[in-house]
Formats: structure tokens, sequence, C-alpha cells
């Protein structure tokens, strides 16, 4: 039969209410992939947290080492600032002396650069010859010291004050300087050539290092109106174990001494970098300026770097307990066994630093207190008297809880025959939300650190429940109806920290919490107490 | 069984409750894997897949509109996912008529053939034809479906069920049917 029609219809006619068995094997298969799947979900949780905590150690593993780098070559720049600026001053000084004061600095400053860059390209020059080891090493050593002419701007205004009230008196000293400059030049460029023919004899230069060095202070010193003598010698004795130093590391590295003759070695060198640059270029450095601005540059340093901030986290687990043996429940439980169950603390904390040795510290942590009164006997009695601090909820008020050696010495009466009474304990929980207000002072302060903490704690109630516990059931009959809301805690403990990390610090904190006026009425002769073992990580800044 | 009770127990990962599920909307959802899929194999992995993803989203069924609505729709979704990332010609001709008429002899058509002449069709016509046709969708629902445009819904529309007479037409009456396409109204 042919007919007409739609082809929408013709296909909804026809699929209408189609249906296809599927084969059995797809629900099978589906079943088996459910399964895998269920037991797939336990592992990929520990994988993810083992997985976040193995890129954490890497992560710190890795900065660790960079950072440490890091403030080795930080070092050494800055022990090169004390020289080069006082090195170039005494340089520069005497062919500025016309100008304008305040241009004067600018030039000096220019003529710094300059000198750097002079310094920088001899080096290049010189490296160039060398290994291409030794290329790389130039390279670093130029950062350094274009980092050192920076620093270098910003003090030399110091260094010119000082200079000139030390110079000023006497106008003829800046030709002897300048002589003297001259000298040290062409001493420097004696000495060069001797390094680069006597790569292997480093020990030697040093000696004629020294040599120079020797005498060009003294001339210095000599220029110098009213320089202290007996500064200058002391400097004198320290560049000499200085350069002391510097031999023996030179020692060290004889195998390296072509590189270290042209100048540019960094890296296990740098010591032996600044000696070359002391005492060629710099030897001719006032001591006293010297000393002060060393000075100045450690009082610059040390104060910025107290951070003041710190924040912290911490987890601890609590053992509480009473120093004595009273029951705050009911003073029939007085003489009972106390069981005090460990529990956890968390929070998190913050820190000030009010000086080096002082600092103030507050937070906020959560705080859980439980214990058991063991031996008690518990049974049901809709006449049952209530225990006198428990403020009972429907299931305890027709459950009554008794010291079982109380219950033990007299007859029990005909109706314990049908009661059937349950040996357990009484649970009491209490929680707070505890914030602690205290001061630290510090003991040690280094790497390692130590404190000592004392202070208050304010705790705020927020759990409260007594429970009926036998034979591993438990049954919540109310609440302690004697437990303030509110009190506080005397707190005392040590402070251990340990800095793994730049600004992060490991933190362990044994502290002792004594409770006071834990209780409003009676609290049964029961104080109680807690000792925390608070760890956690803090960052400071 | 109450259905509702099932879902929650299915909500549990309870394996029993999994299954009987499995029995009472497998016949439905296969017959739409059929109509989706291009071929028998493909529909029954379709089928497994489309119901693993069921079984891990049927938590956030909230028991609002019809079960068998929410789970035909997964499954729907499902094999449109499988069969997007394939590329199809992009055939722009909205001046196709809507409405295709054929005469055929009504016996003559088993619905194993007209299975096989849906899953003949390319992809896209496939599912437009499957998801207006057989299910009802708007061509602005299946164009957001397929994030194509209505006008490209619509002109696949057409082709497929040009496709079809096509076919029909030729294999009922080989002689007339190329004669009188295209016959349009």
């Amino acid at each position: 039969m042919n007919e007409k029609k739609n082809i929408e219809r013709l296909f909804q006619e026809k699929f209408k209410d189609f249906e296809a068995v599927p084969n059995e094997q797809i629900w099978v298969n589906i079943e088996s992939k459910l399964k895998e799947k269920k037991k797939r979900h336990v592992i990929p949780f520990w994988w993810k947290l083992t997985g976040v905590a193995a890129t954490l150690l890497i992560g710190f593993l890795i900065t660790n080492a960079l950072f440490f780098t890091d403030s080795n070559q930080i070092n050494d720049v800055v022990n090169q600032d004390n020289n080069v600026p006082t090195n170039i001053q005494t340089n520069v000084k005497p062919l500025v002396k016309p100008l304008d004061k305040g241009v004067k600095s600018r030039e000096e400053v220019v003529n710094n650069e300059a000198k750097v860059i002079n310094n920088k390209s001899e080096q290049n020059n010189l490296s160039k010859r060398s290994l291409k080891s030794s290329e790389r090493d130039s390279f670093k050593n130029s950062d350094v010291i274009v980092i050192s002419s920076k620093k270098t701007e910003q003090k030399n205004g110091l260094v010119n004050d000082f200079t000139n009230k030390k110079q000023k008196p006497d106008s003829k000293v800046y030709p002897q300087s300048q002589l003297n400059n001259n000298q040290i030049e062409t001493a420097n460029l004696d000495k060069k050539q001797n390094s680069q023919q006597k790569h292997n004899l480093t020990e030697k230069t040093f000696g004629k290092n020294q040599i120079v060095d020797n005498n060009l202070d003294n001339k210095q010193n000599m220029n110098l109106v009213g320089s202290d003598v007996e500064k200058s010698s002391t400097n004198q004795e320290i560049k000499t174990s200085k350069e002391e130093k510097g031999s023996k590391i030179a020692v060290e590295v004889k195998s390296v001494n072509a590189i270290k003759s042209s100048e540019v070695i960094v890296a296990k060198n740098k010591i032996q970098e600044n000696k070359n640059s002391d005492t060629t270029k710099i030897a001719v450095v006032p001591n006293a300026l010297e000393e002060l601005l060393k000075e100045k540059e450690i009082q610059k340093k040390s104060e910025p770097k107290l951070n003041r901030w710190q924040v912290a986290t911490n987890v601890a687990p609590i053992y509480f307990s009473s120093t004595t043996g009273g029951s705050p429940l009911d003073s029939k439980f007085e003489s009972n066994d106390k069981e005090f169950e460990p529990s956890y603390s968390y929070g998190l904390g913050v820190n000030y630093a009010l000086n080096k040795k002082w600092n103030i510290k507050t937070g906020v942590n959560t705080l859980a207190f439980e214990y058991n009164t063991n031996n008690v006997v518990i049974y049901q009695n809709m006449n049952a008297s209530k225990i006198r601090n428990v403020k009972n909820n429907l299931q305890g008020s027709v459950l009554q809880v008794e010291n079982k050696s109380a219950t033990d010495s007299p007859e029990l009466t005909l109706d314990a025959g049908t009661v059937k009474k349950f040996d357990g304990s009484l649970n009491q929980k209490m929680g707070y939300i505890e914030i602690p207000i205290e001061i630290g002072y510090k003991l040690i302060d280094k790497k390692i650190g130590v404190e000592i903490i004392t202070g208050i704690s304010s705790l705020f109630l927020n759990e409260n429940s007594v429970s009926a516990v036998s034979s591993g059931q438990s049954i919540v009959i109310g609440e302690a109806n004697n437990l303030n809301d509110f009190h506080f805690s005397g707190n005392l403990g040590f402070g251990f920290r340990y800095r793994f990390w730049k600004s992060f610090n490991a933190n362990v904190n044994p502290m002792f919490k004594y409770q006071m006026n834990t209780f409003n009425t009676d609290s049964g002769n029961f104080k109680p107490y807690l000792f925390g073992l608070y760890s956690g990580v803090s960052y400071t800044f | 069984m109450n259905l509702d009770q099932l879902i929650y127990d299915c909500q549990k990962n309870d394996s029993k409750a999994q299954e009987q599920l499995y029995r009472l909307y497998s016949p439905k959802l296969f017959g739409v894997c059929l109509k989706y899929s291009r071929n028998y194999v493909e529909a029954q992995d379709n089928l497994q897949d489309g119901f693993l993803i069921v079984f891990a989203k049927i938590k956030q069924y909230s028991f609002k509109g019809s079960f068998e609505g929410w789970i035909k729709r997964l499954m729907i979704n499902n094999i449109l996912q499988q069969y997007r990332t394939e590329t199809f010609l992009k055939l722009v001709d909205e001046n196709i008529a809507q409405d295709v008429e054929i005469e055929f002899d009504d016996e003559d058509i088993t619905i194993e053939y007209l299975m096989s002449l849906i899953q003949e069709l390319p992809n896209r016509y496939r599912m437009v034809f499957n998801l207006y046709v057989m299910d009802g969708y708007s061509h602005q629902e299946i164009a957001d479906m397929l994030e194509i445009s209505v006008g490209t819904s619509k002109s696949n529309l057409a082709r497929a069920k040009m496709s079809l007479k096509e076919k029909i037409e030729n294999r009922t009456d080989k002689n007339s049917g190329n004669n009188k396409f295209p016959k349009a109204k």
C-alpha cells in the first residue's frame, strides 16, 4: 500500500517507543568500571597530598639553595663597597678640587662610574685572553661591580664630606695624594704585568702587593692631616691578615691562577678578588674613613632587618589534667579515678616585635578538653537524682549515675534486681575559643631561636557536654551548668624556632596553661591545667 | 520499587541500585544511542560511557523534573560530545524546503532499515535530525547544544531529510525516485 507521508512523521511513528536491549556484556563492563572507580578514589586522594608535600619539599630545597648562594654574593658586594668608594674617592678628589662642591660630588660619581667601567673593560680584555670559563667569571664580576657602583653613588656624599673635613686644613695634601695615586697606578701596572707573567706565583704577587700596600698606607697616613696613627696601624694589621687569608685561598686555587691574575676571579676566589683590587687599586684607603663607613653601613643594615610582624599557624596536642583530684560535676565523684583524654588545639597567631628581644603575641585557637570520670554505674530510673552540676537533657533526666564504690558498699536495694545497672564512665567535654595575649623574650635569635613566653589567655566556652559512656556506647545526658562562659588561663612556656627558609620558621612551643576560674560556683576542688606542644610554621615580614 | 528511592540509593553508590537503574533504563537509552550513533558498536560504547557518566553525576540530580528526561539528556549530550570533535562540511543552504513528502509502501519499511538510514547520515545531520524529529528539541535548543546557528540547524535538518527521502525512494522505487527528486512543497 503506497501512501504519501511526511518524512518526519514516518520516522516519528516508527521510532515511537523504540527500545533496544543492549548486550549483557555492557553492564558487566559498567559494573567493573564502577568498582574500579570506587577503589581508585582512595588512592588519588593520598597521591595528591604526597604530591603537594613533595612539591613543597623540592621547592624549599631549591629556593633554599638559591637563597644561600645569593646571600654570599651579596656579602661580597658589600665588602667591595667598603673599598671601592674610598678608592675612587682618593683617586678622583684632586682632579675635581677646583669645582663647586655640589657639582663635585656628582662629577665624582660620574668619574666613579667611568672608573668602574674602566675596571670592567680592563677585566674583560684580560679575561678574553684567558680561558672560556674565566669569561663567564668576568661576566659575573662585572655584574658585581655594576652593583657596587650604584651603591657608591649613595655613599659618595658621606665620603665627600668626611674627606673634605679631613683634608681642608692642609691643601698641600692634594698634589701629594695625586702623586701617590699616580704611583699606585704605575704600581698597579707593574703588578699586573707581573701577575700576568707569573700566573703561578700568586703568593709572590701577594707578597708584593703587601709591600705596595704597606708603602702606600704609610704614605697616605703621612699625608692625611690628623689621621689617627693607631687606627691606621690596626687597619693595616687587619689588611695583612686579610691578605694572609687571601693568599691561603690562592694556594687552594692554584689551578685557576690564570684567571686570578687577570683579576676576574669570582666564585671561590671572591676574597682573593677583593684582595687583588684592594691591594692594587684600593690600597690608598684612608683607614679612619673606612671604619666610619663600615659602622654606618652596619647601622643601616641592622635597622631594617628587624621584621616586626610574624604570622604563625599552630597545631598542638593537648594534655589536660588537674592538679587536684576533685570533680566539678558532683562531689560524689570526687574520689573517682579521672582519665584525661588527649585532644588537639588549632589556631593562628600574630607576633609583633617590640624590639630585638621582646615581642607580643596574640591569635585565635580552638581548644577542647575532655576527661572521663571512671567507675560509675549507670541505670535507668524515672526518679533519677540529678548530678549536682549537670543540667540534664531528656535522656539524662531518666538516667541515674552513681559512684560505683558508693553503691557497692550498701546492700543493693530490691529494685536493683529488676533494673539493670551498667558499669561505665562519665565523659565531660569542654570546648573553647582561646585568645592568648603573651609576651616573648628572646634568649637566642639566630637560625635557631629560643624564647621564653608568658601571658594570659581568654577562653570563651563554645562546647559543653556531659555524656554517660558504657561499653562503647555514649549518651549525652546534659551539660555542665557550672562552667563560666569566659575564663582566663595563665600561660608559661618556651618557644623554639628554626629558620628553614628566608622568612619562614618552624616553631615548637611547649606551653603550660593553668586554668583560672573555669567554674563559676562549685569547682569541686577541680583545678585543671593543660600542657600543649604548639607546633607550626611562621612567616616573618 | 520507588524510583526516587532507587535514585537515592544510586547516589549513595549502592551497586545493587545501580544495576536496577541500568536494567530499568538501558533499553530506552540504547534506543537513543542507536539513533545517535553511527553503528551498533559505537552505540554500545556510547551507552556504556553514558551510564558511567550517569552514575558519576547522579548525585547532582535534585529530584526536580523527570528523571528520564535528565538521564536521556545526559546520554545525548555525551554522544554529541563524542561526535562534536569530528569535522564536517559546513553547508549553509537555508532555501531548502522544510517539508519533504515521500511516497512509500508502509509495510515494506522496517525499523531496522530506517535505523540504518539514520546511522548512515553524516554526524551533524544525524544529530540535528534526531534532536529535532525524534526527541522534539527546538532549533534554538539544538543550536545551543551543538554550538551552531539556528540557520545551520534548520539547513542541516533539511539536508538530512532530503538525504533520507532520497534513500528511501531509491529503495522503494528506483525508477521513479530519481525523476521525482527534488520534490519540494
